[in-house]
């Protein structure tokens, strides 16, 4: 269709300007974009608010949704249009007019004159839509920040500090925060009192804690890290408590049980000095000597080391004792008949639990191993003692018997003197003879075939008519691992029995040494962690059994009573 | 041809800051300090020191954005790099304190920062998706025209009513008077449209909540229905599809407030809780070392 446009223009004087524009096409657009055929720049139209189409013999408007047109003062979304029609679009308003000749379509476009009349104009409502008009700032709560947080967090607390304790206190005592927030972590327990006293380790600002305050409490609590014989021992002075004692960890590290303290040393013991014979240590599991014992040798008794597993070992105690036979599952013969015995029937706990009593022949192995030798007076025993006061024993017990001082049904077979008979002299002197003979007899018997040979060395001395014997000493080894803390107490738990780590059902003869190799222990502890190998056992680092910070039990380690150091170092 | 920041350089600054942070755990991991990994051993004090750096350089993105002819690398770059390694921060940090936390001024420090980067993390999320949802909103216009347009429906709708009763005028009055958007925190980021109308009753005005012109097209919608009168109805409904066009705008100026307002507001956070880490970052090492 052929389409004639006439834009008219009113200008400032008041006369009327006409342009006029011809298009031939099937249809006309009409919005705010550019490249449409009537452009209307104003924001109240889309870019493609409307077109004007032919529709059979009709012109037909219709807006783009969800544009409207107001046609004839009616808000429509399509129509068709016919002569005479207003269309009202933001400020303009196209009529559809009278088609000249050679037009099919005519439309004239001006400005709408009521949109010049504002009805109730006001101004535009202004409303608080962004952060910044509701009251939001940044400056004034960036400077806040930063000002607060220097001066409650570093000034405030700095300046009393540094003007002295009761200023610092009152701070403390203030609810404003103190030094006491400068804490990285809690300490250990142990310093517990000290959570409020920063001053008595952090003694001067921006000064490292000093030995110095540690052995103003310690100082006579702490002992030597390791003897002063020690190879280590010069080496140790030199450093800083903190270098192994870190406070306000967590977990509490001040109590310093890491291996490499040791083993920074003990992996190659040579390269600082230690003795050739010194074996490298690591780790409990990996790397660890099997354990050497101290034994008390006959006859000089001196202490003698010797590794367990590296050699046959004896312990030379001068004494016969068969383990097996008294733990015979059986039974032993007893005076009262069958007795099957065990463990705590001889070896009794001290009151620590941490060791055992020393065996005492009278207490432990006398109610089977009784000393009577005369069945006619079975309460009468000879004493556990010298040799010469047993013979004299038996010698004073015959001689009165023999002159008549008993009178017992055996009296009479004996052909002693009956009581209340008179003695010459020289028959007095036949009767003692007798009865030291009869002595005599019966001393050789207990001392070489039952009683004292049971348990002891017997060498015979004398002459055939005076014997003598001599018992070898008997001195049994009371701690064979002095070096080391055992606590045997906390060992008797329900699953270990003695048996677990002693050997004692086998043990045939008493030089038997039964004292458990490391792979006992390694059953149940593992290495500094307790995790190598795969097998979750008891994390046992070197402190656990070797005494660190050493002598008169330090509070903080448990340590087994009674270990005697000074006896079993060698050399 | 638009290039989100975080692609900036092929990435340059998120491959900066993964072997940053790789470097960092594998260090980590192999260090096995006598103590537990605490700031005071010497990795400690290297991933502190590398942690404070970092601090105060992400702080001083914001010189560098107002030093308009600085040629120290494009504004770009230094935002990119201000992403990425923000976030390896925050693995640097909680490395640096060996997992030891606890209510004191470091932790506090840690916590501020925290905040920080988490202020920074909502600020990439919105900033990758709400200004595409903020120009499919205003459609070309921006608010103040939006406002135009509404002002131009409201005279237009008066014209209308001219013809009709008293009771439309004052009802168009009414509702052009009572409409309320935005006016507090919580209207513009719910996006909500806060308008009341006086509506006439027999027992006088009375106020209802006219969120979307909800009370007066219901109130029109009514009197349509009670309409006998062909014109009246006519116009009615004229002013149906105006009030609904008005709502429409509302609606446009309100969500546009709220993609603004979700814009924004995670800098506002940022911004201050920065200045405070900086206190109390300065607060921390000093202290350290106050109490060596």
């Amino acid at each position: 269709m052929r389409i004639l446009i006439r834009s008219l223009e009113t200008e400032k004087a008041g006369a009327l300007r006409t342009q006029e524009r011809a298009l031939e096409s099937d249809s006309l657009s009409i919005g705010r974009a550019t490249d449409q055929n009537i452009q209307i720049n104003d924001p109240r139209i889309d870019l493609q608010h409307a077109r004007l189409s032919r529709s059979g013999s009709e012109l037909q408007l219709t807006c783009t949704p969800p544009a409207q047109v107001e046609i004839n003062g009616r808000l429509q979304r399509s129509a068709i249009l016919k002569v005479g029609d207003e269309i009202s679009l933001g400020p303009s308003l196209i009529k559809v007019v009278e088609n000249p000749v050679g037009y099919d379509v005519t439309l004239t476009i001006e400005r709408d004159v009521r949109e010049s009349v504002a009805v109730e104009d006001g101004p535009l409502p202004k409303f608080s839509m962004s952060l910044a008009e509701v009251g939001w700032r940044k400056r004034p709560w960036a400077w806040a920040g930063i000002s607060v947080s220097l001066v409650l967090g570093l000034v405030l607390p700095w300046l009393m500090v540094g003007r002295g304790d009761a200023s610092i206190e009152w701070l403390r005592q203030s609810v404003l925060p103190s030094d006491m927030q400068w804490t990285s972590g809690a300490l250990h327990s142990a310093h517990g009192n000290l959570e409020v006293a920063c001053e008595a380790c952090h003694e001067q600002p921006f000064r490292r804690v000093r030995n110095e305050q540690c052995l103003d409490c310690h100082a006579n609590t702490l002992h030597q890290h390791v003897p002063a014989d020690h190879p280590a021992a010069a080496n140790m002075t030199a450093d800083r408590c903190t270098t192994c004692h870190v406070e306000h960890d967590e977990p509490s590290n001040l109590i310093q049980l890491d291996t490499r303290i040791c083993s920074d040393c003990h992996a190659e013991p040579q390269s600082h000095g230690a003795r050739p014979k010194a074996l490298p240590v690591t780790d409990f599991v990996s790397q660890h000597p099997d354990f050497q014992i101290s034994l008390l040798t006959a006859p000089d008794w001196k202490v003698t080391r010797a590794r367990l597993g590296e050699s046959e070992i004896v312990e030379k105690s001068n004494l016969e004792f068969t383990h097996a036979a008294h733990l015979n599952p059986k039974g032993i013969k007893a005076p009262q008949g069958e007795v099957v015995m065990e463990c705590a029937d001889c070896h009794t706990p001290t009151e620590s639990g941490t060791s055992f009593k020393p065996i005492e022949m009278e207490q432990h192995c006398g109610s089977c191993h009784t000393l009577g030798f005369d069945p006619a007076e079975p309460k009468r025993t000879v004493p556990h003692g010298e040799p010469a006061l047993v013979i004299q024993t038996l010698i004073d017990h015959y001689s009165r018997r023999f002159l008549g001082g008993y009178s017992d049904a055996v009296a009479a077979a004996d052909g002693v003197t009956p009581p209340g008979a008179s003695l010459s002299a020289a028959a007095r002197a036949r009767v003692l003879g007798s009865a030291t003979q009869r002595a005599n007899q019966v001393a050789a018997d207990i001392f070489e075939r039952r009683m004292c040979a049971d348990c002891h060395t017997v060498t015979r001395e004398g002459t055939p008519t005076e014997p003598l014997w001599s018992v070898a000493p008997v001195k049994l080894t009371q701690t064979f691992m002095p070096k080391a803390r055992f606590d045997h107490a906390a060992h008797a738990t329900g699953e270990a029995t003695c048996e677990t780590c002693h050997a004692a059902a086998d043990a045939k003869v008493a030089s038997d040494v039964l004292m458990p190799q490391i792979k006992v222990c390694r059953d149940c502890h593992g290495g500094e962690t307790g995790t190598e190998g795969g097998q979750a056992r008891i994390a046992s680092p070197c402190a656990s059994c070797h005494v660190y910070h050493d002598k008169q039990e330090p509070l903080w380690i448990p340590v087994m009573k009674k270990v005697i150091r000074e006896a079993a170092v060698s050399q | 041809m638009y290039e989100s920041l975080l692609n900036h350089a092929n990435r340059r600054y998120l491959r900066v800051s993964l072997w940053l942070c790789g470097i960092s755990v594998a260090l980590y991991v192999w260090h096995d300090p006598l103590s537990p990994p605490n700031g005071g051993t010497w990795l400690g004090y290297t991933l502190g020191g590398i942690g404070a750096a970092l601090i105060l350089w992400l702080t001083a993105l914001g010189i560098r954005k107002r030093s308009y002819s600085s040629a120290m690398g494009t504004l770009r770059g230094w935002t990119s790099a201000h992403v990425y390694l923000g976030l390896s921060l925050l693995l640097i940090s909680t490395l640096h304190s060996g997992f030891q936390f606890g209510w004191n001024l470091h932790t506090l420090c840690y916590a501020l920062m925290v905040i920080v980067i988490a202020s920074g993390i909502v600020g990439v999320v919105a900033y990758q998706r709400y200004p595409q949802l903020m120009s499919a909103n205003r459609a070309g216009s921006k608010p103040d025209r939006l406002l135009e347009e509404i002002q131009d429906i409201d005279q237009r709708a008066l014209r209308i009513a001219r013809g009709m009763p008293r009771r439309f005028a004052d009802l168009l009055r009414a509702n052009r008077d009572g409409t309320a958007l935005g006016g507090s925190t919580r209207n513009i980021l719910a996006g909500r449209d806060s308008s009341v109308l006086m509506v006439p009753s027999n027992k006088g005005a009375v106020s209802s909540p006219n969120s979307g012109q909800s009370a007066a097209l219901t109130w029109l919608g009514d009197e349509l229905a009670r309409s006998t009168d062909g014109e009246l109805s006519r116009r009615i409904g004229d002013l149906l599809s105006l009030l609904a066009e008005r709502r429409n705008l509302l609606r446009r100026l309100c969500r546009d407030a709220q993609i603004r307002g979700w814009l924004d507001i995670w800098l506002y956070i940022h911004v201050p809780v920065t200045l405070a880490l900086l206190g109390t970052l300065v607060a921390h090492v000093v202290s350290v070392f106050l109490y060596w």
